[in-house]
């Protein structure tokens, strides 16, 4: 099913086509909100109500105009986790632990590469969140930074601004497995 | 381009993400250049570090916990409230110009016949009350990668009795000082008191008061002008709620201590906060004072700044009988970055507030004297500069 049918079909009520949408993007959206909080719990959290949101909203959406669900669908992904931030009435910058899911879920790598791993994801979530949100979205899940901006809403600026310091802030904290 | 420019292009450049003509700037400058190259390739290791992430454990397979949330769910659209809202941290002098907004989209009638109700119903406020608390958290973040935070409270209360009488309390603390400032005007005349305290006892020595004159003095015209005669549906009505908001939803009605309120969600729109204050700027020029313009100023230069992100969002309960603002509450964030000769420090600021409206219940104002007219301790009789 393409996706313009996919969004007609749910606009109709259609839950096969609801079923779609999330074959077609359940694996980066819970991927991206893991990488971004770096806990497997509230990404799975996450993702399950960035998920509802869209069964609740496509169908209200203006079906004259064209709808983009990939962008669409990060951007209430993102929304989901800075509500989570807040609610918490912080910004995090480091919460060790958060990653004992990698360690006990993959037990396929050498041991170095778990190590690396778990030091790459902690520097990451020290990053304050806004950078963090848009180095995901670019290396981790490909976009470009045009792509981030539209699914932002910033500007293409504010994207190339965030990007260079969040990864000046990754390569200060990241220590290639030793802890800093 | 100077090294400074192209410096801010390097990540960019690793990434892929230049066009052409910057691209060649770039390179042009990158052949003569070594830190320029050291720096980049560092961003290409990051780059590459970061990427690794794309591998991961396996993922859970959550289509049927969706579906089946889905189907058993009421799918009825019902109203979501945020835990909290975001609202934005303004200088206290500035609370008064920077009432916050709203657009009513006008779901259920359109936005002039709300704003015509809503004019006609501030021109009945007598008095008013509010209390505005906000809970501020600011992480600091150095270049040599350590990290500090910290936590502030303060509060405002302000009452007025519908003549010239009003009385306004600022308190605010973080968690090594408090601080105290008051305000009394008072048939005519206006008051003052302001300490700060030190709640930290390892410091022994005392903590110098920062308030000066000057402050008082932006707080007085912030208070002048919220209460000036003709000026107080200016300062209450919802139409004046301006259209600082975007995206606003309507999340259906809410009873508020028993008022039945519309409620409306919004993000602030920047542009036009910064309008707004321009404005206020270029036809208030000869009645602020120096330090307020200076006040408004900064916050328009940081609304400006494209390196600063703020982000405020806003709950307001608005009286379907009188069309009056009961409640606001809300969220923000900011992240902004202080360059210093020693450094940077980035800072990311996240703020709950809430805010309280009441109308036309009795208020009662009292000057800060003893019976015998003398002035109670740590007031003083403010001033106006030209008695000076």
């Amino acid at each position: 099913m393409d996706e313009s049918t996919a969004i007609a079909g749910l606009r109709a009520g259609n839950l096969d086509a609801f079923a779609g949408i999330i074959d077609g993007y359940q694996t980066q959206i819970i991927r991206y909100l893991y990488r971004l909080t770096g806990d497997l719990e509230l990404a799975r959290d996450l993702t399950q109500d960035t998920f509802v949101q869209a069964f609740e909203s496509i169908p209200k959406s203006d079906p004259s105009s064209l709808f983009q669900l990939k962008p669409w669908l990060f951007k209430v992904a993102t929304n989901k986790a800075m509500q989570y931030y807040r609610r918490k009435n912080i910004i995090h910058f480091i919460h060790l632990g958060q990653n004992h899911d990698v360690s006990t879920s993959d037990n396929r790598d050498p041991a170095g590469e778990i190590i690396e791993r778990l030091s790459v994801q902690e520097a990451l979530c020290r990053i304050a969140v806004q950078q963090r949100t848009c180095l995901v979205l670019h290396f981790v899940e490909g976009f470009r930074y045009r792509e981030i901006a539209d699914t932002l809403g910033i500007s293409e600026d504010a994207v190339r601004m965030r990007v260079m310091r969040g990864q000046q802030a990754f390569r200060k904290f990241y220590s290639g497995g030793n802890e800093k | 381009m100077n090294h400074k420019d192209i410096e801010k292009l390097l990540s960019a450049y690793a990434n892929k993400e230049l066009n052409e003509e910057q691209t060649d700037l770039v390179e042009k400058h990158l052949a003569s250049c070594v830190n320029c190259r050291e720096s980049l390739k560092q961003f290409v290791e990051s780059g590459q570090q970061i990427m690794a992430l794309k591998e991961t454990p396996s993922l859970p397979d959550m289509k049927a916990s969706i579906m089946s949330g889905i189907i058993m769910r009421d799918v009825k659209p019902r109203p979501r409230k945020l835990a909290r809202v975001a609202l934005v941290a303004v200088p206290v002098a500035v609370i008064g110009v920077c009432l916050l907004i709203l657009q009513l989209t006008g779901f259920f009638m359109s936005p002039a016949q709300i704003i015509e109700k809503a004019f006609a119903a501030s021109q009945e406020i007598k008095t008013y009350y509010t209390f505005h608390e906000t809970k501020m958290t600011t992480n600091y973040q150095y270049d040599n990668g350590n990290t500090y935070s910290r936590e502030s409270l303060s509060s405002t209360e302000i009452s007025y009795d519908g003549s010239e009488r009003y009385h306004m309390l600022i308190n605010s603390s973080t968690t090594d000082i408090a601080s105290r400032i008051e305000l009394i005007s008072f048939d005519g005349q206006i008051y003052y008191y302001h300490d700060m305290r030190n709640l930290n006892s390892a410091i022994q020595e005392s903590i110098p008061d920062y308030v000066t004159e000057d402050d008082i003095r932006m707080l007085v015209e912030s208070a002048n002008k919220m209460f000036a005669a003709d000026n107080i549906e200016n300062t209450v009505s919802v139409d004046k709620m301006l259209n600082s908001l975007t995206d606003i939803k309507n999340l259906g009605d809410e009873v508020l201590n028993g008022v039945k309120c519309f409620h409306y969600q919004g993000t602030l729109d920047k542009e036009k906060i910064i309008a707004q204050n321009e404005k206020d700027l270029i036809e208030n020029s000869d009645s602020l004072s120096q330090k307020m313009k200076d006040s408004l100023q900064t916050l328009i230069d940081f609304f400006r700044n494209p390196e600063n992100e703020i982000q405020y969002e806003y709950e307001l309960w608005i009286s379907k009988d009188k069309y009056l603002i009961l409640r606001i509450e809300g969220i923000q964030n900011i992240s902004s970055t202080l360059n210093l000769p020693t450094g940077n420090i980035m800072i990311e600021g996240s703020g709950v507030i809430t805010a309280t409206y009441r109308y036309n219940e009795p208020v009662i104002i009292q000057a800060p004297l003893t019976p015998d007219g003398e002035l109670l301790d740590g007031w003083h009789i403010y001033n106006k500069p030209e008695d000076n």
